[in-house]
C-alpha cells in the first residue's frame, strides 16, 4: 500500500523562524502535556463530550492494540476466541450513523432495527432506533423505536436509522428522531417501574399494536415534540441533529431542507434553528435564516459556550452559513442573531457532483481557546470536492463572511445571498473583503510544495468531520481520506495523512493518541504531535491501524477509561484487558 | 422529433497533434473483437482481446505520453461505445443554460472530430443536469444503428453514420416510467431482432385482466429494434425498493437464451429474452441491485453494497448456478458477506474473480469457493467498472486515480497510475481498435501508442441454445404488439409468435390456426385485425389469441381526437386509459360535485399508510398530440397546515401550483435552474376551486408556453397569468397531471383538453 505523506512542519520551522520553531518545541512536549492528564471522563453525555464539541477527553491506558473477533453474518452473534481487548460487544443494526453516548452507567447508540432486538419488531421491520446498553456487560437495556415516514426516502431514508447522538443529563435523554420529533426520554426506561410524563401513551399504543412486548425492553418517554406538525419543516431525506444545552434551553437543528426536486424548498418559513425549554419540550425562539437559500439538508449540531465573554449557540446552516444567537434570544420569543459567516467564496457554485464548488455545513463547529472552528461539506453522496476550514474569532457582530457580495449597479450596497451562487460575475456581481471579517485564517488549497499546483494532498475536501484540538494542534479528516493536521492558532499545515478510505467520523484525542475511523472499517492510530515523524512512523500511523470488521461511520469516544467504537453493525467496549485473562 | 439534431462540423478544443496514421488500420485482426458497441464489450464482460495495449500514459501528452486526443466536449458519466470507427456518448448540451438538453454525439474515433449531435430535451423529469448521461448508448452492427435511453425515459433508435431518428418512444408518457433525482437510467441491450430495456414503471390497468401494470415494478419492455414496436413487458415483485441500472447480461445458461440482471426488488433475475417469461429469481438483498451480473460459463457472478436479505451485514459477492429454475433462494453456489460491491460490476482476470468495492478496493477471489486471494487499497469511490484486456487491467476510481494493473501469480502489481486533479469518473475505461477511452467528468482521453497497430485475438465462441426442434408443441405464444394505443375506427395488425417452453422461437402461427376475439369493445377478423370501436369514449379493451390450448393477450387503449372533456359525473372510476390514473386517483362526490380526488395515502399490503406515489405524474393520451390547450379545476386540502402541489402537463410542460412557496411556475425540467421556466406569486386556499388554463404553441423552433389561474366561477381573465418562451421546445406530448399529495389530498374536476383556438 502507498501511501502519501506530507512533512511541512519542519519546512514551515525554517522559513517562518523561531516563531513556528517555538510552536514545535511546545508540541514536542505534547506526550508529556497527555500522560499528565490526571482527570478521567467518567461520561461522554453529547456529541463531543460537551457543548462546546472538542472530542478531548481525558483517559488512561487506553489501548491502541485490539482485535475485535469474528462475527456470523447470519446472526450476528460474536465469536471472540480471536479477539483482544474487548470488554464487551453489542449488536446494533445493519448502519450505524448515530454516535454512542456514555452517562450514567448505559451506553446510548442511534441505528436501525436490522439487529431486531424487540420481539415486536423482527428485524426486517426497518426502525429508527435509539439503544440503551449497560456500560459494564453491553447488555441491552431498552429501545425507543422510530416507525419509517410514510413518505420514504424523501422525509426518512430507508435503513438508516437514528443518526444523532443523544444528549444525556442525570436521568433525561434528548435525541432528534428519524420522523421529525424531539424526543425526551427516561435514561432508565421502564426498569425504574415508572412512566415518566407528561407523555404516558406508551402502553396505550402497545397494547394497540397487539403483539407481543416487554414494557421493560420499551422507552420511557417524556415528551415529545414534532417538528413537522408543530413548525412545519421538510426534513430533506433525514432528520438528524446531535442537539445539546446550555442551562434549561436546548437547542435544535431542524434538518429543514429540499424537496424531492432539490431546487424546491417546500417549507422555507419553517424554523432551520429553534430553542426549547428542555423540561418542557416548549419553544422558546425560532430563526429561519436559511430559508430559500438551503442548498440540500441541515444535519450540522449546534454548539455552545461562552465566546468573547458573552454565551453564544453556533449553528451550521444548510445554506453554508455559520450563525450566532444569544443561547436566551429575546424577551419576545425571537431570535437574537450576534453573528453570521458565509463559510464559501462568493463566487462558489452549487452543483450536484464533484466540480461543485459551494458546499453546506454538516459538521459541528467546535469552540477552542475562544475561538470557532468549522468546515463545509456536503451529503457524501455527492461525491469529493474541494472543502474550506475556517478558523473564525467569533467576538464580532453582525456579517462576518469574509468578502461581501456587491452588484456593479450599485457597488456600494451589499446585494442579498444568492442560493446557487452568490457572487455572479456574468450578472455584474463583484465580491470584495469584508472590512468585518472575522476570519483568523482559512484552510482550502495551499500549494505547499510550491509547483505551482494544487495537489491532492494540498488540498482540505468536503467533509462533515468535526475538528480535534489539544495543545493548539488540530485534526480534521476529510471524505477524500485525507487527515490533516494544523495549527490551531495560525492555521499552518503540520501534516497530511492519505487513509486511502473516506472519513465520515471525527477524530478522538486521548492521552498521546488521535483515532480516526473510516469507511473501510480501519482506525488509524496517530500519535498526538504537529511533527510528523512523531505521529507517524514510516509514514503509517505511529500506532498503526486497527480493523473493526465493517465501515466505521462514527466517531471514537473514551468514558470512564474505555474506548468505544461502533461500527456499521456492532458497538465495542474497548480496554486493556490481562491476556491471561480469557474474553467475555 | 425531438429538437435540434443534425451533423455538422464542430469546433475541438483539443483533438492532439499525434500521428494516427498507423492506428487507422487494423488489417491483421478479427474486426469483431477491436468493436465495443456496448458498454460491457463484445463480449459484455468488458473483456477485451485485444494485444500490445499501452501501459502508461500522461495527461498532459508529449512524444511518450501516449495521448491520442482529449475532448473536453465529451466530458460525461456515460460509458462511450465505438461501431464502425465511430464513438458515440452521450453528454450534457449547453450545461447551465436555458436551452440545456442531454445530447448524444458521435464523433471519429481515432481523431475526437465531432461528426453529428442529437441532442435530447428533458422533460418531466426530476434528475439534476449533472446526472445527465447516465445510461449508454447501444449499438448494433447489425444494423448500424444505436439506441438510447435518456435520464427522462425518451428512447430512441439513431442512424449510426448520420444521426437521423428511426423511431422514439416516450417511456414516461407511454408506459409510465418513473425517473427520479437519483438519476439511475438503465442501458438497453440488443438481442437479436429486439432491444430491451427497463425501468420502475407505473402503467394502466389496476387488475389481473391487464396484468396489474398500474402497481409499480422494475419492468422490461423489449421493442422491435426495427420499429419500437412493444413485443412484451414482464416485470419484477411489485412495490420494488428502489430504482436502479443493472445491464441485463445476454447469455445461454444450461443451454437456454437468458438475460440476468440485477433488479429494484433486491433479487437478481433470470428471464427468457424473447418471451419474458422468468426462469429463476434469487433474493439477495433488501434494497435495489446495480451491479451487472457476471456470466461465465453456467455461473453467474454479481454484487451488491446495500442490506443483506439474512442478518444485519451490508454487501455481498455471489456465485449462482444459472441452470436452475424457479426461486433460488439459499441455493447459491457461495456467498461473500461484507463485501460492499453495489456500483463496479465483476471481472474475471486470468481464472481469478475481481471486484472493486464502492470504496475502491480491489479484491481477487477465487471464482470456485469466493474466498480472498488479493486485495489492494485504490482510493475512496468507485462506480466505474474496469476494463481487462492484454494481459492488464485498466481502472479509474471516482476521484480521478488512474490504475494499469497486471494480475500475478501472488495477486496484483500496479503497472502505472495517475491521479487526474479534480475529475470524476463514473463511466468505464473502453478499447477499440488499440485505443483505450477513458471517460471522465471533464473530458474523453483516446489513449493508445500510434507507433503500434491494433490487433486482437478472435472472439471465444459463445455458449450455444440447444438446438431447437421445429417440430415440437409450442409452448408459449405471443401477440404482438402487446401494448397498442388507438384513435376510434383505427385498426391494428396483430402476429402470433410461436415459442417452445425454453422461449426459442419456433414459427410465427399461421392465421388458420389462430382464433382472436376480444374482451372488450372493438372487433378483430380472423386475420388478427381489430378495429376500434366508433364512439368518442376512452376505453381499453384485450385481444385475445388462442393457439389451441395456449392463450395470450394483448392491451388496447383507445383514445379519441381532442376535443376531450372529463367531468366524472357518471363515471366509476377515472378513466383507465390514463396512465399513472387508476389505484392514485379515485372519484368522489361531495357537496353535490362529483370529482377526482388524488389520494394522500396509497395503502400496500405491507404498508397501509404507504404514501410513496402520492407524488406522480399522469399521462391521457398519445404523445404526437400537439398545439392544444388543456384546463382544469383544482381545490386542495390542507393537513397540519401544508397543502399540496398540483397542476396540468401540456406537450411535456407544467403549469402547477406550488403551494409552499406560494408559487405558479411553468417549466418543463424541475430540478434545472437554468432551464426556461417562469413563475409569478400565487398562493391557494385550501378547498377553494381554481381553473387552470394551460396553452402551448408549437412553433417550429420554439415554443410559447401559457397558463391562467383563476377562482372557479368568476370570470375568466383576459390576460395570461404565466407566459414564456422556449427556444429548445418540446413540441408535442401527451396531456396530464401533475399531483404532489403526501401533504394532503388534491381535487380536480372538469378537466377538458381541446386544440388551440
Amino acid at each position: 500500500m502507498k501511501r502519501t505523506l506530507k512533512i511541512v512542519g519542519i519546512l514551515a520551522a525554517v522559513l517562518l523562524g523561531w516563531w513556528v520553531s517555538a510552536g514545535l518545541d511546545r508540541v514536542a512536549d505534547d506526550t508529556v502535556t497527555a500522560a499528565k492528564q490526571a482527570q478521567e471522563n467518567v461520561d461522554w453525555a453529547q456529541w463531543g463530550g460537551d457543548s462546546m464539541r472538542n472530542n478531548t477527553p481525558a483517559g488512561h491506558n487506553i489501548p491502541t492494540e485490539w482485535e475485535v473477533g469474528e462475527f456470523d453474518y447470519r446472526t450476528g452473534d460474536w465469536d471472540p476466541n480471536e479477539a483482544k481487548n474487548i470488554k464487551w460487544v453489542a449488536q446494533l443494526g445493519s448502519q450505524t450513523y448515530g454516535n454512542a453516548v456514555v452517562s450514567g452507567g448505559r451506553v446510548f447508540v442511534g441505528t436501525n432495527n436490522s439487529g431486531g432486538w424487540l420481539e415486536r419488531y423482527p428485524s426486517n421491520v426497518d426502525l429508527g432506533c435509539m439503544i440503551a446498553f449497560d456500560v459494564e456487560t453491553g447488555e441491552f437495556l431498552w429501545q425507543h423505536s422510530s416507525e419509517k415516514l410514510p413518505t420514504g426516502r424523501v422525509h426518512d431514508w430507508p435503513l438508516q436509522g437514528i443518526c444523532c447522538a443523544a444528549y444525556v443529563e442525570g436521568d433525561r435523554l434528548w435525541f432528534v428522531t428519524s420522523r421529525g420529533e424531539v424526543r425526551c426520554l427516561d435514561t432508565q426506561g421502564f426498569r425504574d417501574d415508572e412512566d415518566d410524563g407528561p407523555y404516558q401513551q406508551e402502553e396505550q399504543l402497545l397494547e394497540a399494536a397487539g403483539t407481543p412486548y416487554n414494557l421493560k425492553e420499551e422507552a420511557d418517554v417524556v415528551w415529545v415534540f414534532d417538528m413537522m406538525a408543530e413548525l412545519g419543516i421538510s426534513q430533506h431525506n433525514m432528520c438528524s441533529c446531535s442537539v445539546t444545552a446550555a442551562g434549561n434551553i436546548l437547542f435544535v437543528n431542524t434538518s429543514n431542507g429540499v424537496d424531492v426536486e432539490h431546487n424546491y424548498i417546500p417549507a422555507p418559513d419553517a424554523p432551520s434553528f429553534f430553542a426549547m425549554d428542555k423540561h418542557t419540550g416548549k419553544v422558546l425562539w425560532t430563526d429561519k435564516s436559511p430559508g430559500l437559500n438551503i442548498l440540500h439538508g441541515q444535519w450540522s449540531s449546534p454548539t455552545c459556550g461562552e465566546l468573547a465573554g458573552k454565551p453564544q449557540v453556533i449553528f451550521g446552516g444548510g445554506d453554508g452559513w455559520i450563525y450566532s444567537f444569544d443561547p436566551q434570544g429575546t424577551p419576545d420569543g425571537q431570535a437574537k442573531l450576534l453573528w453570521k459567516f458565509d463559510a464559501n467564496p462568493k463566487t462558489s457554485k452549487w452543483e450536484l457532483g464533484g466540480r461543485g464548488t459551494r458546499n453546506n455545513i454538516i459538521a459541528t463547529p467546535v469552540i477552542y481557546e475562544d475561538r470557532v472552528y468549522v468546515a463545509v461539506g456536503q451529503d457524501p453522496e455527492h461525491g469529493e470536492g474541494v472543502g474550506h476550514l475556517w478558523c473564525i474569532d467569533p467576538s464580532k457582530q453582525g456579517d462576518v463572511s469574509p468578502e461581501l457580495a456587491f452588484n456593479a449597479a450599485d457597488p456600494d450596497k451589499v446585494i442579498p445571498h444568492k442560493r446557487v451562487q452568490a457572487v455572479v460575475p456574468e450578472e455584474g456581481d463583484l465580491a470584495r473583503a469584508n472590512p468585518n471579517s472575522a476570519v483568523i485564517w482559512h484552510y482550502s488549497q495551499h500549494d505547499q510544495n510550491g509547483n505551482g499546483k494544487f495537489e491532492f494532498e494540498e488540498t482540505m475536501h468536503r467533509s462533515c468531520g468535526t475538528v480535534a484540538i489539544r495543545d493548539d494542534i488540530l485534526y480534521i479528516a476529510d471524505f477524500s481520506g485525507l487527515m490533516h493536521c494544523l495549527d490551531a492558532e495560525t492555521g499552518q499545515v503540520h501534516w497530511t495523512y492519505d487513509m486511502l478510505s473516506a472519513a465520515w467520523g471525527s477524530p478522538l484525542i486521548v492521552e498521546d493518541k488521535v483515532y480516526i475511523g473510516d469507511e473501510d472499517g480501519e482506525m488509524a492510530i496517530f500519535r498526538h504531535s504537529a511533527d510528523p515523524v512523531v505521529a507517524l512512523s514510516d509514514e503509517e500511523p505511529h500506532y498503526g491501524t486497527r480493523d473493526m470488521g465493517t465501515s466505521v461511520y462514527s466517531t471514537p469516544i473514551v468514558a470512564g477509561n474505555i474506548l468505544y467504537i461502533t461500527n456499521r453493525t456492532h458497538l465495542f467496549a474497548i480496554t486493556e484487558i490481562d491476556s491471561s485473562e480469557e474474553q467475555p | 422529433m425531438n429538437g435540434r439534431s443534425v451533423c455538422f462540423a464542430v469546433l475541438l478544443a483539443y483533438a492532439g497533434t499525434l500521428s494516427i496514421t498507423a492506428m487507422h488500420c487494423a488489417v491483421a485482426a478479427d474486426q469483431q473483437s477491436m468493436e465495443w458497441p456496448n458498454w460491457r464489450g463484445p463480449q459484455q464482460n468488458r473483456v477485451s482481446t485485444e494485444k500490445n495495449l499501452i501501459e502508461s500514459w500522461d495527461p498532459e501528452g508529449g512524444p511518450e505520453g501516449n495521448l491520442v486526443w482529449k475532448n473536453p466536449e465529451l466530458g460525461s458519466r456515460s460509458t462511450p461505445i465505438v461501431m464502425n470507427g465511430k464513438l458515440f456518448t452521450i453528454v450534457r448540451d449547453q450545461p447551465g443554460t436555458s436551452v440545456e438538453s442531454e445530447m448524444v454525439v458521435c464523433v471519429d474515433a481515432a481523431t475526437g472530430k465531432k461528426i453529428w449531435q442529437y441532442p435530447m430535451n428533458v422533460y418531466l423529469c426530476e434528475v439534476p443536469d449533472t446526472r445527465v448521461g447516465w445510461s449508454s448508448c447501444s449499438g448494433d452492427p447489425e444494423t448500424s444503428r444505436i439506441y438510447v435511453q435518456s435520464v427522462s425515459g425518451y428512447f430512441c433508435c439513431l442512424d449510426a453514420k448520420t444521426g437521423k431518428l428511426i423511431w422514439e418512444r416516450s417511456l414516461l408518457e407511454e408506459f409510465g416510467l418513473i425517473n427520479t433525482y437519483g438519476g439511475r437510467t438503465n442501458v438497453p441491450v440488443v438481442f437479436e431482432d429486439m432491444v430491451i430495456t427497463s425501468a420502475v414503471v407505473v402503467g394502466w390497468g389496476d387488475s389481473a385482466k391487464y396484468n396489474f401494470l398500474a402497481r409499480p415494478a422494475h419492468r422490461f419492455m423489449a421493442l422491435d429494434k426495427a420499429t419500437g414496436e412493444l413485443r412484451w413487458i414482464n416485470g419484477t415483485n411489485i412495490s420494488p425498493f428502489d430504482t436502479t441500472y443493472s445491464t441485463p447480461t445476454r447469455c445461454v445458461l444450461g443451454g437456454q437464451a437468458a438475460v440476468v440482471f440485477g433488479s429494484g426488488d433486491g433479487q437478481v433475475w433470470a428471464i427468457q429474452p424473447r418471451t419474458g417469461k422468468h426462469i429463476w429469481h434469487y433474493p439477495l438483498s433488501r434494497r435495489g441491485l446495480n451491479t451487472s451480473p457476471l456470466v461465465v460459463g453456467d455461473t453467474v457472478y454479481t454484487g451488491h453494497s446495500e442490506e443483506n436479505v439474512v442478518g444485519s451485514t451490508m454487501g455481498a459477492v455471489v456465485a449462482l448456478d444459472g441452470t436452475l429454475e424457479g426461486d433460488q433462494t439459499d441455493k447459491e453456489k457461495w456467498l461473500r458477506p461484507k463485501l460492499m460491491v453495489g456500483k463496479s460490476s465483476p471481472v474475471m482476470v486470468d481464472g481469478k474473480l475481481c471486484v472493486v468495492d464502492d470504496r475502491a478496493k480491489f479484491m481477487m477471489l477465487d471464482p470456485q469457493t469466493g474466498k480472498s486471494l488479493a486485495q489492494k487499497k485504490f482510493g475512496t469511490m468507485m462506480r466505474s467498472t474496469p476494463l481487462v484486456a492484454d494481459g492488464k487491467v485498466y481502472l479509474c476510481t471516482s476521484g480521478g486515480r488512474w490504475k494499469i494493473l497486471r494480475a500475478t501469480d501472488t495477486g496484483i502489481e500496479v503497472l502505472h497510475e495517475l491521479r487526474l486533479e479534480g475529475e470524476a469518473s463514473d463511466g468505464s475505461p473502453i478499447v477499440s481498435q488499440g485505443r483505450i477511452y477513458l471517460p471522465t467528468s471533464a473530458a474523453i482521453y483516446c489513449l493508445g501508442n500510434p507507433n503500434v497497430e491494433p490487433t486482437a485475438d478472435p472472439l471465444p465462441e459463445p455458449p450455444q441454445e440447444t438446438p431447437v426442434d421445429q417440430a415440437a408443441a409450442a409452448a408459449q405464444i405471443q401477440v404482438i404488439p402487446f401494448d397498442a394505443l388507438l384513435a376510434p375506427q383505427q385498426t391494428q395488425n396483430y402476429r402470433v409468435r410461436l415459442f417452445n417452453a425454453r422461449g426459442q422461437l419456433l414459427r410465427e402461427a399461421a392465421a388458420s390456426e389462430v382464433r382472436f376475439s376480444v374482451d372488450g369493445p372493438g372487433a378483430v377478423s380472423p386475420a388478427g385485425q381489430y378495429t376500434a370501436p366508433s364512439d368518442n369514449a376512452h376505453q381499453t379493451s384485450l385481444v385475445v389469441c388462442k393457439v389451441g390450448e395456449l392463450t395470450s393477450t394483448a392491451r388496447v387503449r383507445v383514445v379519441p381526437p381532442l376535443p376531450w372533456s372529463f367531468d366524472f359525473d357518471k363515471a366509476e372510476k377515472v378513466p383507465l386509459t390514463w396512465i399513472g390514473g387508476r389505484v392514485r386517483y379515485v372519484l368522489r362526490e361531495q357537496d353535490g360535485e362529483r370529482f377526482a380526488v388524488k389520494r394522500s395515502v396509497l395503502p400496500t399490503p405491507r404498508n397501509p399508510v404507504n404514501k410513496l406515489g402520492t407524488r406522480s405524474q399522469l399521462s391521457m393520451g398519445p404523445v404526437d398530440l400537439a398545439d392544444y390547450t388543456i384546463q382544469a379545476d383544482f381545490a386542495a386540502d390542507q393537513q397540519n397546515g401544508k397543502m399540496p402541489d398540483y397542476g396540468l402537463t401540456n406537450s411535456r410542460y407544467s403549469m402547477t401550483v406550488r403551494s409552499s412557496v406560494g408559487e405558479l411556475r411553468i417549466y418543463s425540467w424541475s430540478p434545472h435552474d437554468y432551464r426556461t421556466h417562469a413563475s409569478v406569486e400565487f398562493q391557494p386556499e385550501p378547498h377553494q376551486w381554481y381553473t387552470m388554463k394551460m396553452r402551448v404553441d408549437p412553433e417550429g423552433s420554439r415554443a410559447t408556453v401559457r397558463g391562467k389561474l383563476w377562482p372557479r366561477g368568476t370570470a375568466e381573465p383576459d390576460e395570461w397569468t404565466i407566459e414564456m418562451v422556449d427556444e429548445s421546445p418540446n413540441l408535442h406530448g401527451s396531456p396530464g397531471l401533475f399531483g404532489k399529495a403526501e401533504v394532503a389530498e388534491i381535487f380536480v374536476d372538469n378537466i377538458r383538453v381541446y386544440a388551440n383556438q
